[in-house]
């Protein structure tokens, strides 16, 4: 054998005996992290989509290795069932009510969603979203909104804003983080800040035969950094108190 | 505000008659466990909010304003506030608000002397008991109705107090409700959410 030829030999043994770690990370994302997260690092393989949906892929064998909630629910659920380690608080948000810009329903307050008739987006009960709309709603004693209006139930904070964006909607509920993503074809309306449901977004490193949790532990460690905490501040996200 | 059935208008009634009256002090009662029905945490959340603000206030009433006397009065009325956030807090649960989700933010400008102090005193004070008396009559759970009937009784003992170190009249008269709307509305200036993100979107 030439040495040409051992050396080439060595490349494939060297190639089959790499764990599956040396390939990119895999990290499930909220959607609403959808530009922050690879703004943070672009070289992981990212699956952007509602949390919930994401931990029931995760349930099934999905081959995440870092999970980032938009809630701490779908962590901490996973944790109690041995999935992913303890998670810890990355990020925090705000709800938003969102209006196309030029806002032909008039609407100028979450007040204005009492009168009825109107096309309103919001997420679905389970997605994350969904959930701190309906939260949110119940604190204004304005559930009745849900039942006035003419309601799209959304997969995730995503097709809201898109929704609003294109004007098939009068108004959606998103976070404030989506309505900066939007840019310049939305209003974004505050809500109470009273009445605003603590929006907490969590992250675990996932515990599956084969994960790459060094690679997770590390993306984590990169996230809550200093450096991911400023990604993340200038994607428009609050920050928790540094642990 | 909603329209209120003869039953919702004979129930808030009955609790500005209770406010004026000022029932037991909120510490020295025996309150049921509160279970409230999703639609009351509202009530319950405002008024935590509108509690927290008020301790705020109390707590950092100025040696330059006030005598020790009435420092030792507005420390009393800041122990009712804490109280008041305790018991709404148990009975809120899992809903109730963390450390750090909302803190107070008083403007200078508004407590700058004795006046203006007593004033915001005053104001939030009557927005609180008002909405403790919309919220009487319009509370599902029993329980969670008379525990928001006791904090409207000691809330309309702190605003007689503070009239009284304002100089004016103890009685305010049966108290009138307050939308929830409207009261989050004038609260939401005196609050701040620390960890949340700024709400402005850049244009």
């Amino acid at each position: 054998m030439t040495g040409r030829r051992l050396g080439g030999l060595a490349a494939i043994l060297v190639a089959l005996a790499l764990p599956s770690g040396a390939q990119a990370m895999t990290v499930f994302g909220a959607s609403s992290l959808r530009d922050a997260l690879p703004g943070l690092d672009k070289s992981p393989n990212y699956s952007f989509g509602a949390s919930n949906t994401l931990r029931l892929q995760i349930e099934h064998g999905a081959g995440a290795d870092l999970f980032v909630s938009a809630d701490a629910e779908q962590p901490r659920t996973l944790f109690a069932e041995g999935r992913c380690d303890q998670p810890v608080t990355v990020a925090t948000n705000v709800l938003a009510l969102l209006v196309p810009k030029d806002n032909p329903a008039g609407i100028t307050s979450v007040y204005s969603l009492r009168r009825g008739g109107l096309r309103l987006a919001v997420g679905a009960a389970g997605v994350p979203v969904g959930d701190y709309t309906r939260a949110l709603l119940r604190r204004l004693r304005m559930t009745s909104a849900l039942t006035a209006n003419t309601v799209s139930m959304e997969p995730n904070v995503a097709s809201v804003a898109t929704k609003v964006a294109f004007a098939s909607a009068d108004a959606g509920f998103t976070y404030i983080t989506d309505a900066r993503a939007a840019g310049d074809r939305v209003r974004a309306i505050a809500l109470p800040r009273w009445a605003q449901p603590p929006v907490r977004y969590q992250a675990c490193v996932v515990r599956r035969a084969g994960a790459d949790g060094t690679a997770a532990t590390a993306y984590l460690r990169r996230l809550t950094s200093g450096a991911g905490r400023s990604v993340l501040k200038r994607f428009g996200f609050g920050l928790p108190p540094r642990s | 505000m909603q329209a209120m059935t003869r039953r919702g208008l004979a129930r808030a009634g009955g609790a500005g008659l209770l406010a004026v009256g000022g029932w037991s002090s909120l510490a020295s009662a025996a309150v049921p466990k509160a279970t409230p029905r999703p639609d009351d945490d509202g009530f319950l959340l405002l008024l935590v909010a509108a509690a927290k603000v008020l301790s705020d206030l109390y707590g950092g009433a100025s040696p330059v304003l006030f005598s020790a006397g009435e420092r030792r009065r507005l420390a009393g009325l800041e122990r009712t506030k804490r109280t008041a956030i305790r018991y709404a807090t148990a009975a809120l649960a899992s809903d109730a608000p963390q450390p750090g989700d909302l803190a107070s933010s008083l403007p200078a400008v508004d407590i700058r002397d004795r006046a203006r102090y007593l004033g915001l005193a005053e104001r939030l004070e009557r927005l609180t008991c008002g909405v403790g008396v919309a919220a009487v009559p319009a509370t599902e759970d029993p329980n969670t109705r008379l525990l928001l009937a006791r904090l409207l009784a000691a809330d309309a003992q702190a605003l007689a107090a503070v009239r009284t170190l304002a100089g004016l009249p103890a009685n305010t008269g049966l108290l009138t409700p307050v939308a929830l709307d409207d009261a989050g509305t004038v609260l939401d200036r005196y609050l701040v959410a620390p960890t949340a993100p700024s709400e402005r979107v850049p244009a």
